[in-house]
């Protein structure tokens, strides 16, 4: 295949894996917590093996990662005394029987033996890494700005709201987790606000033009493979009648 | 293209949210129902490049790797227990629950069941029964000479005689609650039973602390919210509509494809 094939290939590759991750963003349109996921693309340059001068250079287009869209979702109100968001920067810390996850999804619950947990049971943890009990016999729970969890006003413990100096390093682990070999801080501008779950972050109208795009692209490369492929059926034609 | 099959999975969510949110807008008449939320996570991630991987061997690292989402999936359907409006009845058998707890219900297979409905009627021997005719707990039987019967806010229910100036205690309501009432199964009409998620049930009578009051001639309406029913159904069917875009894309990306010569 002549290098146009190739550039093309790596382009609609490419832009394959693009069209995958607005198709998982549109997906998690209504999952709390969701955080948008974004591609990020390069250049790759590389000489061309003929030795010609100046030098004949082509560019392919290389995706070099994701990163997320730490951007807040919207608040939406649902009156449930275990639900939480976080205004700010920060994440819940979680206990996973892998270790310690964090997720912005907040829409906690109990479990039978009183522990905040996630929906997926895993316990809430505070900042020092403790679970957080509810006495049997609580029946209004409320939980300050700074995370200190009441029950029936009495303090009970508090949920820990924790931030990384580098977010973007934090590993998807799905069912809204992240991890992250990094140490995380207690934040220090974050609220915790409660009744509230933050929506997801995803932009709808981004995304479907942005699908629009991708797909006229995609289309685009088709061309520029078929135009190559006549040119070459072209170029045998013309070279047979020699 | 994996978008096919991302933007399926979006779509089976959102038609499952939309049940969801169809189920509560039926219910929102139904005495005792507490609305039901549909609650979404991500799929896992596919790490093609795992952030922070070493890229040279003088410790340079991937400041952000490449990971595919696959798309979303059901977490939960969570109920949300807040207290429903009080409906004035004035039926002598209607109780409504103030504040936690639900009156205790024997199934005719001997279980028991949990319900916030307390539209109670008396059954041929004069037992006070859900309207399916099970028995609440514990059985109190009504005699058929009683010309009134009143609950206090205490679920102790009183009978009045003819010619007889005090009433005569007939018996006190069982309640019960959870430290997990999300935890409850729900078997339909208005009735729960207990599981190991929920914990066991607390029994105890209305007024007792963790308890609520019982209302007599009140009942407990539903808790949906209409309005903000509707405004989620909206938000689901654009979910739905952006999804099936999606799939629609891939489509025709996979039809470009078919048409390489």
């Amino acid at each position: 295949m002549e290098n146009s094939g190739y550039l093309a290939l790596a382009r609609q590759v490419a832009l394959d894996h693009a069209l995958d991750i607005s198709a998982n963003n549109l997906a998690n349109l209504r999952t709390s917590g969701y955080k948008a996921e974004k591609l990020l693309f390069e250049q790759y340059v590389q000489r061309a093996t003929s030795p010609v001068t100046p030098p004949n250079e082509m560019s392919s287009v290389v995706q070099v990662g994701t990163f997320t869209d730490y951007r807040p979702g919207d608040f939406e109100q649902t009156g449930n005394q275990l639900d939480f968001a976080i205004q700010g920067d920060g994440f819940f810390a979680v206990q996973d029987p892998a270790g310690t996850r964090y997720t912005r999804s907040g829409n906690f619950r109990v479990d039978d033996t009183g522990q905040i947990v996630t929906q997926d049971g895993l316990p809430v943890l505070d900042a020092g890494g403790s679970t957080i009990q509810l006495p049997a016999e609580a029946r209004q729970v409320t939980v300050s700005g700074d995370g200190k969890v009441s029950a029936d006003g009495n303090v009970v413990g508090e949920i820990g709201v924790m931030q990384f100096t580098d977010p973007q390093s934090l590993v998807r682990e799905g069912n809204g987790l992240y991890s992250s070999t990094a140490q995380a801080t207690q934040a220090t501008d974050a609220k915790v606000v409660q009744g509230m779950i933050e929506g997801a972050n995803v932009q709808p109208v981004l995304e479907i033009t942005h699908m629009m795009d991708i797909l006229r692209n995609f289309q685009a490369a088709q061309q520029m493979v078929d135009s190559q492929h006549e040119m070459a059926i072209d170029a045998i034609n013309k070279i047979a009648k020699v | 293209m994996r978008a096919l099959s991302i933007g399926a999975t979006g779509m089976m969510a959102q038609q499952l949210n939309v049940e969801t949110i169809s189920n509560n807008i039926a219910n929102m008449s139904t005495t005792g129902y507490k609305r039901e939320r549909a609650e979404f996570q991500d799929l896992l991630y596919q790490q093609e490049r795992r952030v922070g991987a070493p890229t040279s061997d003088n410790g340079t690292e991937l400041p952000s790797g490449v990971q595919l989402g696959l798309g979303v999936k059901t977490a939960a359907i969570s109920r949300d227990n807040e207290q429903g409006p009080l409906q004035k009845t004035d039926n002598k058998l209607d109780v409504a629950m103030q504040g936690p707890g639900y009156f205790t219900v024997q199934l005719p297979s001997g279980d028991t069941a949990y319900s916030r409905a307390g539209f109670f009627q008396l059954s041929s021997d004069g037992t006070i029964v859900t309207p399916d005719g099970y028995p609440v707990q514990p059985s109190i039987v009504v005699p058929p000479n009683a010309i009134d019967v009143t609950i206090s806010a205490a679920g102790e229910v009183f009978a009045y005689f003819d010619g007889q100036v005090a009433p005569q205690n007939l018996g006190q309501l069982e309640l019960a609650t959870f430290i997990n009432n999300n935890g409850l199964e729900q078997i339909g009409s208005s009735l729960m039973k207990e599981t190991t998620a929920s914990g066991p049930a607390t029994v105890g009578v209305a007024g007792s602390p963790g308890f609520g009051t019982v209302l007599q001639g009140y009942l407990e309406g539903s808790n949906v919210n209409v309005v903000s029913e509707i405004t989620n159904l909206i938000q689901a069917q654009r979910a739905y509509e952006m999804n099936s875009k999606s799939i629609d894309t891939a489509d025709q990306m996979l039809q470009t494809i078919t048409q390489l010569r």
